[in-house]
């Protein structure tokens, strides 16, 4: 044994994964006259053939899961990195989310972008598994237990060589609540996302992207949640395209129709910024009240040399801690300085309008600190 | 400039080569030295027709000696443990020991003239499989069957063997 990588991957693969995964990808057991090994082959073009050893202690049992994983990688046009992940987590599905162009190119992305996209895909996967229940064009709170469940039990995986990969690693089911017969809720979540992206994109790429609006038969309701995480994850160098795939765990089969692989091409991310705005209710831009705190002062000298402009504060809407940006007068302003220094909360009227990665509280009024002393103008 | 030993070793190679294209295989060679493996011989597609495997592949330890220790029937050849050990164990593809056996004399390991190409002498194969792990502390000697020379035809022989999952030593 050496220490190639894919070789110490392999060596922890185990042969009743490898025969789940590749009966479940319809390749086809022939008759072996040896104990310790079992043949297969693909039934789809091009004839492949792979010898899985049906012993760990075999001398080249490490070997022989490499050489099945290239010759399986090569079928499905992938890495076999990606295929031996695969193969180590016959449990779950996996999700692929990864940024494709010229600044990812070594694998790599900066501490930002890397954020910004684990930020959107968390986001994503609580949007989808909220869809699963309750397939609505936006969630006001993302709060259903299940969802939460989904989401916590994720796990990010191993990276991957190429352009910058994040791997979720998703729960088939979350235990909540039996699966009688039906698909576990975990993959309804993993499928559904890839089949909302996938839907999406098709729509903006045929010129269309009011379809997802009022999508036909058969088509996923859409939420701006799932539109929104979906911009968040663009990097902010606007060379990258995102693609997604999942890979579907062995143990369960995959229905028909899932898909497995989108390309959201960079130049799409304007026409689904505005899908996700279009798809928020109308009633988002009433006049509400908000409570928080001044997390980041970003004003300069105005026209009378007084120091005015936006600050950030960090506000509590329904179950969330949302960050908005709200532009405030030379008055204000110094009372929002105070309140930073103080640790004070500050309390805001105006209307909230979200973004993927900026909200704002607009038309503000009422700019108060919150208890203590009065504060005075000057 | 490569040492005799290294010399050794590349016309061990060559001479593989040259019976693996005469018998229609390819060669792979293993990058890393893996469990004493340094090639693989392959056949492409369906071999024989009553194969249960359609490609069949040998793994090959190769070795080049100029001082060989030949009887009229054996040739003995001492491998170092680990390579001895690495041969005895079973393997989902079939491992064999090669011994290229080489003139003494230096002058004649190659020569080369416009009529011809002349590689002297040959190899030997021999299957360790299944044999019980050596009790030796560093090396241990195998008698390897002068019958036994590793040729086109006798490499087409144990692939298709292989291709029908029998034996080798059969």
């Amino acid at each position: 044994m050496n220490g190639d990588p894919l070789f110490t991957l392999g060596s922890r693969v185990g042969f009743l994964d490898v025969r789940a995964y590749l009966e479940a990808r319809g390749w086809r057991r022939v008759p072996s006259s040896r104990s310790y090994a079992a043949i297969y082959r693909s039934i789809q073009a091009p004839p492949m053939e792979v010898q899985v050893p049906l012993d760990r202690d075999l001398a080249d049992y490490a070997e022989a899961m490499v050489v099945i994983a290239r010759r399986v990688a090569e079928h499905e046009g992938r890495s076999a990195e990606s295929v031996l992940h695969d193969l180590l987590q016959p449990h779950r599905d996996l999700l692929r989310f990864g940024l494709e162009g010229d600044t990812t190119r070594d694998g790599g992305v900066s501490l930002a972008d890397g954020l910004d996209l684990v930020n959107g895909v968390r986001k994503a996967l609580l949007a989808s598994a909220c869809s699963v229940r309750k397939p609505r064009a936006f969630h006001p709170r993302m709060g259903l237990a299940e969802a939460d469940a989904f989401v916590r039990q994720c796990r990010l995986g191993q990276t991957e060589v190429g352009s910058f990969v994040l791997t979720v690693e998703t729960p088939l089911d979350i235990g909540l609540q039996p699966t009688l017969g039906g698909e576990p809720f975990g993959r309804q979540t993993a499928a559904l996302l890839l089949q909302s992206v996938a839907y999406l994109a098709g729509s903006v790429r045929a010129g269309e992207p009011q379809r997802v609006l009022e999508p036909a038969k058969g088509a996923p309701v859409l939420s701006a949640n799932l539109c929104e995480a979906l911009v968040e994850m663009m990097p902010s160098d606007e060379s990258a395209d995102l693609r997604l795939r999942g890979s579907w765990s062995p143990l369960l089969p995959l229905r028909p129709g899932v898909v497995s692989e989108v390309h959201v091409d960079r130049k799409m991310y304007e026409s689904i910024e505005r899908v996700a705005h279009q798809l928020r209710p109308l009633h988002e831009s009433q006049p509400d009240q908000f409570v928080g705190t001044v997390v980041e002062l970003m004003g300069g000298p105005g026209d009378r040399g007084e120091v005015e402009g936006t600050v950030v504060l960090q506000v509590q809407v329904d179950d969330e801690l949302l960050k908005a940006r709200v532009t405030l007068g030379a008055v204000d302003y110094r009372k929002a300085a105070r309140a930073h220094l103080e640790q004070r909360y500050v309390t805001v009227r105006g209307i909230l309008r979200r973004g993927p990665r900026v909200h704002w509280v607009e038309q503000s009024s009422g700019f108060e600190l919150v208890g203590g002393p009065p504060t005075t103008a000057s | 400039m490569l040492g005799p030993n290294d010399i050794k070793e590349q016309l061990s190679l060559a001479y593989i080569h040259a019976v693996a294209s005469r018998a229609g295989c390819s060669v792979e060679k293993v990058g890393v030295d893996r469990d004493s493996i340094d090639l693989k011989l392959c056949a492409r597609g369906q071999f024989v027709d009553d194969a249960a495997l359609t490609s069949p592949e040998l793994a090959v330890q190769l070795k080049a000696t100029a001082r060989a220790s030949l009887t009229e029937d054996t040739l003995s050849f001492v491998l170092s443990k680990k390579n001895y050990d690495d041969l005895v164990a079973h393997s989902l593809v079939p491992r064999i020991l090669v011994v290229f056996v080489m003139p003494e004399d230096e002058a004649q390991w190659f020569t080369l003239t416009p009529e011809s190409l002349i590689l002297r002498r040959c190899a030997y194969w021999h299957s360790l499989r299944g044999e019980p792990r050596t009790a030796n502390g560093t090396a241990q000697t195998v008698h390897l069957s002068r019958q036994r020379l590793f040729t086109h035809d006798t490499l087409r022989e144990l692939l298709m063997k292989v291709a029908r999952e029998e034996a080798l030593e059969s």
